[in-house]
């Protein structure tokens, strides 16, 4: 007993001295000489506008142009013209940069309108400022030994369950009457689904993109039997821009849209136009060939004028409406009362301002 | 003034049970009270509640997670755990079997020790989640046989070379001294080599529980419909921060019980390791 209680008191003993010494030097006045150098040269800098900003992206057909930005120095020429610094963040794992940004941790990121509600849900003021792309034949589910959508009926469909692989799907099972209960779908990545498809015969369908879709079916492996082209332009990819970093610096929305509109002059240009896809294929780790395969089944929006219709057009809104209902029923959106607002004005957590794209 | 003599705290010597339970406590208690600093800091710097869940964010998640869900029919947590554990044990089983098999034959024949004990030191320094792809290859991703290989891979290297080198510390004389008395070899294997390691194969399969839910849960995230690292995966989509942390709590609850259970095990098994210990 007195051994333990020594070692008790002596532990008891430590943790006093050390509360008192943390104290004590938060009391102390900072120590003169060499001891606190630290705070020197933090000293006089205006905080605020003066940081980088940080733009997250991940690997994507149609989002290659922002490699392109990044190599031929559109957005650091835009950057330095309205005096404001743009860094852009690749991410490996496309989700985690929507985690990122939900967490307030980039200024800006590309994603898909449906992940576009979840930083919004999170309470983050969400702006999409530039539309990407639509896929266009880009996602697809992609079956062997099945005919047509009914016969999925039962079987298990590997998918990235919660993404907009995992809408696809409800869509097309949708569109024949079916639910989402008559299929067993298990959780894995698209791009391990791709694969998982194209190296074990025993898996029957995914919904997985491109340039999986393609090589299975030039391969003779699959086919597919549902694909973005069947509800076009509903899986949309967005620039999305957190409100806070906008305000803080207005030029933001003007330097990303910029860029983005020079990386797709650049596409457009027959003169610049290989190079311009060399760039994109080679950030994307494909071939030329299979590259420009992978654009097939993307509509990019080369076309501002176009683009900026399509951000506050009708049927995006309506497609909208159509993802905001998965994303609730599926737990995505906690708040069934949700809104998602159009135009400069609109003060909803997630909005769609087409004034960016629509200003030369 | 006193006539006891005085005694002095020396390093080994044991705490009355109730101080144990009280220190325990405090530990616990510690840990709580430094995330509930850190909840304070974030919440202070106007940081997004919905990433430093309180207490009462963490009893509704849990309150979520425990109830049936309708699109599924089933209660989340109940089914991860099922099916994550049923997952563990066989992957488990399988590892050990392979790992003690293979160590006490390295541990105890010479020419098995050097065909095998180099590629094993090898393979044990390859980490498994880097084979994750070539597993699912090999064993098909449709069933649960990739993450059963997956989880017996992992731990069997470090494993098997553990067992190896129990085995190997049998003491000569106990060897000798059962050739001696007529034992065949096999029978000094079974009889007088193994009976010897078993506390020690016992703890080294404890330790090696902690990788196995690394891989695991590794394995979950690339592909699942159920199953705990299903369920964090699933959170991480829809940034639900709180119910991240209530499988975590949940997957330390877990595994401590199953610590728990292998020293319960080892006591069972082998009582006389645990008095050897004082000797």
């Amino acid at each position: 007993m007195i051994a333990s209680r020594s070692v008790l008191a002596s532990v008891l003993v430590a943790v006093v001295a050390v509360a008192c010494g943390g104290k004590k030097t938060e009391g102390d006045p900072p120590a003169p000489a060499g001891a606190a150098p630290v705070a020197k040269p933090s000293e006089g800098k205006p905080a605020a506008p003066d940081r980088e900003y940080q733009v997250g992206w991940s690997v994507w057909t149609g989002w290659m142009p922002f490699k392109l930005m990044e190599a031929k120095g559109f957005l650091a020429r835009r950057a330095a013209d309205k005096g404001i610094r743009v860094k852009l963040v690749e991410f490996p794992a496309y989700m985690d940069s929507v985690t990122a940004f939900a967490s307030g941790k980039l200024d800006a990121c590309a994603m898909t309108a449906m992940e576009a509600l979840q930083p919004a849900a999170a309470g983050i003021d969400t702006v999409a400022i530039v539309v990407n792309d639509t896929s266009n034949g880009g996602d697809g589910v992609l079956v062997r030994g099945i005919d047509d959508l009914r016969g999925l009926k039962g079987k298990e469909i590997l998918l990235a369950e919660l993404s907009v692989s995992h809408y696809l799907l409800v869509r097309g099972l949708d569109s024949v009457g079916m639910k989402e209960s008559d299929v067993k779908i298990k959780n894995t990545d698209g791009d391990e689904a791709g694969k998982a498809f194209v190296t074990d015969p025993k898996v029957l369908a995914v919904t997985t993109w491109n340039p999986h879709l393609f090589q299975a079916t030039e391969g003779g492996k699959g086919k597919v039997i549902f694909s973005s082209k069947d509800i076009p332009g509903e899986i949309i990819d967005l620039l999305v821009a957190n409100h806070a970093a906008l305000k803080q610096a207005p030029q933001l929305g003007t330097v990303l849209t910029e860029a983005w509109y020079d990386a797709m002059r650049a596409i457009e240009d027959p003169a610049t136009r290989e190079d311009a896809i060399a760039i994109m294929a080679g950030g994307a780790h494909a071939s030329v060939d299979e590259f420009k395969k992978m654009m097939a089944g993307t509509e990019l929006y080369t076309n501002r004028a176009k683009a900026a219709a399509f951000l506050e057009a009708d049927t995006t809104r309506a497609t909208m409406e159509k993802i905001k209902r998965f994303s609730i029923e599926h737990g995505l959106v906690k708040d069934t009362q949700f809104t998602i607002g159009y135009g400069a004005k609109a003060t909803e957590k997630l909005r769609f301002d087409a004034s960016y794209a629509a200003a030369r | 003034m006193r006539a006891q003599p005085r005694f002095r705290a020396i390093i080994g010597s044991p705490l009355p049970p109730a101080t144990r339970v009280a220190l325990g406590a405090l530990g616990v208690a510690l840990v709580i009270a430094g995330y509930g600093y850190y909840v304070y800091c974030h919440r202070l710097a106007g940081g997004n509640p919905r990433f430093s869940p309180g207490l009462g964010q963490l009893w509704t998640a849990l309150g979520e997670l425990t109830r049936v869900d309708p699109r599924t029919g089933s209660v989340p947590l109940w089914t991860d755990t099922y099916v994550s554990l049923w997952i563990f044990a066989r992957g488990l089983a399988v590892g050990v079997a392979l790992s003690v098999t293979l160590g006490i034959a390295i541990g105890t024949f010479a020419t098995v020790h050097a065909l095998c004990s180099p590629i094993v030191i090898a393979i044990a320094k390859i980490p498994p989640t880097a084979l994750i792809a070539l597993f699912m290859i090999a064993f098909g991703v449709t069933g649960d046989a990739f993450k059963i290989a997956l989880l017996a891979f992992g731990i069997s290297p470090t494993l098997t070379l553990g067992v190896a080198m129990a085995a190997r510390a049998v003491p000569r004389n106990t060897i000798v001294k059962a050739y001696s008395l007529g034992a065949s070899t096999p029978a000094v294997v079974i009889r007088a080599i193994i009976p010897q390691i078993v506390p020690q194969i016992i703890e080294l399969v404890r330790l090696a529980t902690c990788p196995a839910w690394i891989y695991l849960i590794a394995a979950e995230y690339v592909n699942a419909s159920e199953g705990i690292g299903h369920g964090i995966v699933l959170s991480q989509r829809m940034v639900q921060i709180d119910r991240i942390l209530v499988y975590v709590i949940w997957l330390a609850i877990l595994g401590a019980a199953l610590d728990g259970a292998f020293h319960l095990l080892s006591r069972l098994t082998a009582p006389w390791a645990a008095a050897r210990k004082d000797d």
